[in-house]
């Protein structure tokens, strides 16, 4: 008998894949095909078919390399991919153990940029019912860029010149290169929570398509979305489109047209209210107008002016009289406290005991009555003498006559 | 009116308010004067805030607590710097 040597499968199946494994040509290779079957697994690996029009085979990507690659890998893609050919050795089954895979014809990063379009599309995140309309006059405007940059610098010149009014908030944040993407979303996040800006210009100057690539990456296009202040984006060049563009609220060509986007001109301003001041003139102009005429139809115009001639006569009549009635109270209470002077001042002559206090007499006849001059008297009459302390009797003994002038000093 | 202190913002659209208020026939001839006053004033509010605006430029800074707070940018160091 010939001795016989008998392996095991785990043997066959460990030496095949030593044998592939040890093949210069089968250890690092480049592989042209159209991917199908294709299933990734919670893992995160990988797992499809490459195939030509006559050959496929089976192939595998470790989710350590699928979580390199900018974009993701479509049933029906055409793919140039590097790896290994190795045995799965449970299976007996040979694979294509892929470390990269780039898309044959166009670029990784444009078709990343493809597919993220296409999905967030899909979602509706570039939905023009999400869009919310910029401020027109805003009191502040938020910079979402490098503080070095040509981009701040440009946004806030147009808006020194254009609506020096507007308050600018510099957020800085890196805009290319590792750690991009998360620092414009910490910033979008941290100038919503401060609630300070109306509006967000998120931007930076032109540079190649890596440079802008933070600005497609799909946690910023989420932040974007997410963003409770409005968003303007401003990448690059008028010719640059990225998915921040389609999210963003309003896309600006540039970051000095993001500015005046987000600004009214003051100047323009100006002229706008002063327009405005312009119309309330005109409108309450023709209101009154239109009062007054209506009023006069009412009236009927010969009344109405028979009407206002006589109230402006009547006005005229009126101040007149009134003057007149005031100068007369006046002249009536002059005259009256004139009069009451000059009364109390004749009163006070003519009361007899005043006159009697000075020294004087009065002469009374027999009868009581007063006698006013030496004529009343004859010889022998009896008269009472009244002084201002007490009476005294006297009889006439002669008379003789003065004239009348001495009797009006009294 | 003048209960509180309005941005620009809102003295203009209230400004437009008015005006279009008042162009339209309906209003009584003493809410006319009201608006036709109102709105003058807005004018005048409106004027010296674009006269007497004066460029900010702030940076947004993140406390460690979490607040904000603003701190005036040097612009003109930043253009050294280029």
């Amino acid at each position: 008998m010939i001795d016989r040597k008998i392996y095991s499968v785990s043997q066959i199946n460990r030496y095949i894949r030593g044998l592939l494994e040890m093949d210069v040509i089968l250890n690092s290779i480049w592989v042209r095909g159209e991917i199908s079957n294709l299933k990734v697994h919670t893992s995160g690996h990988i797992y499809f078919t490459l195939k030509d029009s006559s050959s496929a085979i089976s192939a595998i990507m470790f989710a350590s390399y699928a979580d390199l690659m900018p974009y993701e890998l479509e049933n029906g893609m055409d793919v140039i991919v590097c790896g290994y050919v190795s045995l799965y050795e449970k299976t007996g089954k040979y694979q294509l153990y892929v470390q990269i895979a780039e898309p044959a014809g166009a670029g990784e990063l444009s078709v990343a940029f493809e597919q993220l379009k296409r999905k967030l599309q899909e979602e509706g995140l570039f939905d023009e019912d999400y869009k919310r309309p910029i401020a027109k006059h805003p009191q502040a405007v938020a910079v979402i860029t490098s503080p070095t940059g040509a981009a701040v610098r440009d946004v806030i010149n147009i808006l020194k010149r254009r609506a020096p009014n507007v308050k600018v908030i510099v957020c800085p944040a890196l805009v290319q290169g590792e750690g991009a993407a998360d620092s414009i979303v910490s910033a979008l996040s941290d100038i919503n929570e401060s609630g300070l800006a109306d509006t967000i210009i998120l931007g930076r100057g032109g540079g190649s398509m890596e440079d802008l690539w933070p600005f497609n990456e799909e946690k910023v296009a989420r932040a974007i979305f997410a963003s409770e202040i409005p968003v303007i984006s401003a990448v690059g060049h008028e010719t640059d489109f990225t998915i921040a563009d389609f999210v963003a609220d309003l896309r600006a060509p540039t970051p000095s047209a993001a500015a005046e986007l987000a600004s009214a001109d003051c100047m323009e301003e100006k002229r706008n209210i002063l327009n405005n001041a312009e119309r309330l003139n005109l409108s309450i102009d023709s209101k009154l107008k239109y009062e007054n005429e209506r009023i006069k139809s009412y009236f009927g115009i010969r009344v109405l002016r028979r009407l206002e001639e006589r109230t402006a006569n009547l006005e005229i009549l009126n101040d007149r009289l009134f003057i007149q009635l005031n100068n007369s109270i006046d002249a009536q209470v002059k005259n009256a406290f004139n009069r009451y002077n000059l009364m109390s001042e004749k009163l006070g002559l003519l009361s007899p005991l005043n006159v009697l206090k000075r020294g004087y007499a009065a002469v009374f006849d027999k009868n009581g009555s007063t006698v006013m001059g030496s004529e009343n008297l004859q010889d022998r009459d009896l008269i009472r003498i009244k002084f201002y302390t007490g009476d005294v009797w006297a009889e006439v003994k002669k008379r003789d006559y003065n004239n009348g002038e001495k009797e009006e000093n009294l | 009116m003048a209960k509180k202190k309005k941005t620009y913002e809102e003295a203009a659209e209230r400004l437009e308010e008015i005006v279009e208020k008042l162009e339209n026939s309906d209003v009584s001839l003493e809410e006319s004067i009201n608006l036709y006053k109102e709105g003058m004033e807005l004018t005048l509010l409106c004027r010296q805030k674009l006269d007497a605006a004066r460029q900010e430029v702030d940076e947004l800074k993140k406390n460690f607590d979490g607040s904000f707070s603003l701190k005036p940018f040097n612009t003109d160091l930043e253009e050294e710097e280029q």
